[in-house]
């Protein structure tokens, strides 16, 4: 053999060794794909790629891998055009008239909306299917009331609060505000102590907490609370979630030692309960330690977040959308009491994490943009370059909540006080139509 | 919540795991595809379809056997998904209920076995 048949030899061996090691990637590579583009379910997705993975390697041959990954690639490419397509076709085409069969319609509907909780955690597809529940939901609450019996009723409106708090909770309150608009006149049609309506007039009376209406958040939930204790007796658990809000929203209009006794109050009433829900519990330790910071005791609403936030991680998880809000409300409170580098070592992770599951342009990502922000310019006080880009980042925030939120919005002004301290009494505010 | 399309690889991926939940196991992924000799996109969507209805369970076994390698997930009926394939299966595939099941750890005969298998009967003058 001369030397450029060996050497021939010797390099076609090494690409087919390349080409061998390459198709084993190339498989791994297919997989990962073809698992994101399947589904829509990002636990399940993660599940059937380390099933897929293990597969790969129970495969003896390289081509038999690369074979097995393209399968799923195919797969992968019709579900994810099947999906694309049910998106548009799904609750439109073949749906009966409401007027013909109003019980399975409501059925659908709020079967359909039942499995949301944390729209923003979803992957884009399933934001939007739930975008186009909602749609379908506000088509039925516009058909003549008399068209649905109690039962459906009462569906449609348990329906339409649950959908209320999911807007809220992905701060979209002024949906949530309109979609409780809409379902109003149903809500004439039951009794004003009926469970389906007083879950809808939490939900509105949330939609103005949330939206800076702090007193007449609070008439409303007096009201209700008033009425849920009536119907259900003082210490039913199914009147907790009403007096949690009517302490926050106490907190919002600055009725400070009226809002801690309402919150200690519901935590020994919970207390009490044998099966307690544990979220609910740490959701009011949280707004309670905020109200103990706006009373001016700082160190022991810092060790009260720090319990809500290991509670939180255990029961929930560290990157649950709870603990992430506990661990802002911690940091936005060393901002707020000038403690700079506190604050700064406290939100960056918390901003990292929204980032990632959010979103840049989440508002909850905002909040934590702005007061990292506001931290840094807190940290080095003496720094032009620094307030220069604080002041930059303050006013591009300003600009997003503008746009999602409007000018009215509690975050929004919140940002404009904070460019107003900063830039001094010059800056000039924004305004939606601009 | 039912499977609303019955097709021969649910029945199939169901027959498997109906021996396997009266052997007194439970089978991966990997096993049900060798198993019901479907291509593994086919078993995998079924597998999804029955567990979104409920019938079908997996969970993560604690280790590997084999050293080195991941944990397998391991599916099951769940005891609506046992009696509602049973009932199927005895509709359908009356004479799945009463084979005797199917090892998984004896071979499964290859593509090239099943081709010449298919080609050994349509030639003439073979067996029927």
């Amino acid at each position: 053999m001369d030397l450029p048949d060996l050497l021939f030899t010797v390099l076609t061996g090494l690409a087919v060794n390349e080409c061998s090691h390459f198709s084993e990637w190339a498989a791994g590579r297919l997989i990962g794909w073809a698992v994101r583009l399947s589904y829509g379910n990002r636990a399940r997705a993660q599940v059937r790629l380390i099933e897929h993975t293990g597969d790969l390697d129970r495969c003896s041959s390289q081509l038999g891998k690369l074979c097995l990954a393209l399968g799923f690639t195919v797969r992968g490419i019709l579900d994810w055009i099947r999906r694309k397509t049910d998106r548009f076709t799904l609750p439109h085409s073949g749906w009966p008239d409401p007027v013909d069969f109003p019980g399975m319609t409501v059925e659908a509907v709020s079967l359909a909306l039942r499995g949301f909780d944390d729209i923003a955690a979803l992957p884009r597809a399933d934001r939007k299917k739930f975008g186009v529940w909602t749609a379908r939901l506000r088509e039925l609450l516009g058909h003549p009331a008399e068209v649905f019996d109690q039962d459906s009723t009462a569906q449609l409106l348990t329906a339409a609060a649950s959908a209320c708090e999911v807007y809220i909770d992905d701060r979209d309150e002024r949906t949530a505000e309109s979609l409780a608009n809409a379902a109003h006149p149903l809500a004439e049609r039951l009794a004003p102590d009926h469970p389906a309506v007083l879950d809808l007039r939490r939900g509105y009376a949330y939609t103005q907490l949330q939206l800076g209406r702090y007193e007449r958040a609070v008439g409303l939930l007096r009201e209700l609370s008033v009425e849920e204790t009536r119907t259900f007796g003082d210490h039913d658990p199914a009147t907790f979630r009403t007096r949690r809000l009517l302490s926050w929203a106490q907190g919002c209009a600055k009725l400070l030692p009226e809002a801690e006794a309402g919150f200690r109050d519901l935590d020994t009433r919970m207390a009490q309960q044998p099966n307690a829900d544990m979220p609910l519990r740490l959701h009011i330790h949280c707004m309670l330690s905020w109200t103990i910071f706006l009373q001016g005791r700082l160190e022991e609403a810092a060790h009260s977040y720090d319990a809500v936030i290991s509670g939180r991680s255990r029961e929930l998880g560290p990157d649950h959308r709870d603990t992430l809000d506990a661990q802002h409300s911690k940091g936005k409170m060393f901002v707020l009491s000038g403690d700079g580098s506190r604050a700064h070592a406290v939100l960056q992770p918390v901003l990292a994490h929204r980032t990632h599951v959010r979103g840049r342009h989440h508002p909850d990502t905002l909040e934590t943009r702005k007061y990292l922000a506001v931290a840094g310019a807190l940290t080095r006080p003496h720094s032009a370059r620094t307030r220069r880009k604080t002041l930059r980042e303050l006013r591009r925030i300003m600009w997003m909540q503008t746009k999602k939120l409007g000018s009215d919005h509690p975050n929004t002004h919140d940002t404009w006080r904070w460019l107003a301290t900063l830039a001094g009494p010059t800056e000039k505010r924004c305004n939606s139509d601009s | 919540m039912s499977v609303t399309r019955i097709t021969g690889a649910l029945l199939d991926v169901l027959d498997t795991l109906l021996h396997a939940a009266e052997e007194g196991s439970e089978l991966h992924g990997w096993a049900i595809t060798k198993s019901t000799r479907r291509c593994g996109p086919t078993v995998y969507t079924v597998l999804d379809r029955l567990e979104d209805a409920g019938w079908v369970t997996g969970r993560w076994e604690a280790h590997n056997p084999a050293p080195g390698k991941p944990p397998r997930r391991l599916y099951g009926l769940t005891p609506t998904g046992y009696t509602t394939a049973r009932e199927l299966l005895a509709e359908r595939r009356p004479e799945a209920l009463h084979r005797p099941p199917v090892s998984r750890h004896a071979p499964a005969p290859g593509p090239l076995f099943n081709f010449f298998n298919r080609l050994g009967r349509r030639l003439p003058g073979a067996a029927r």
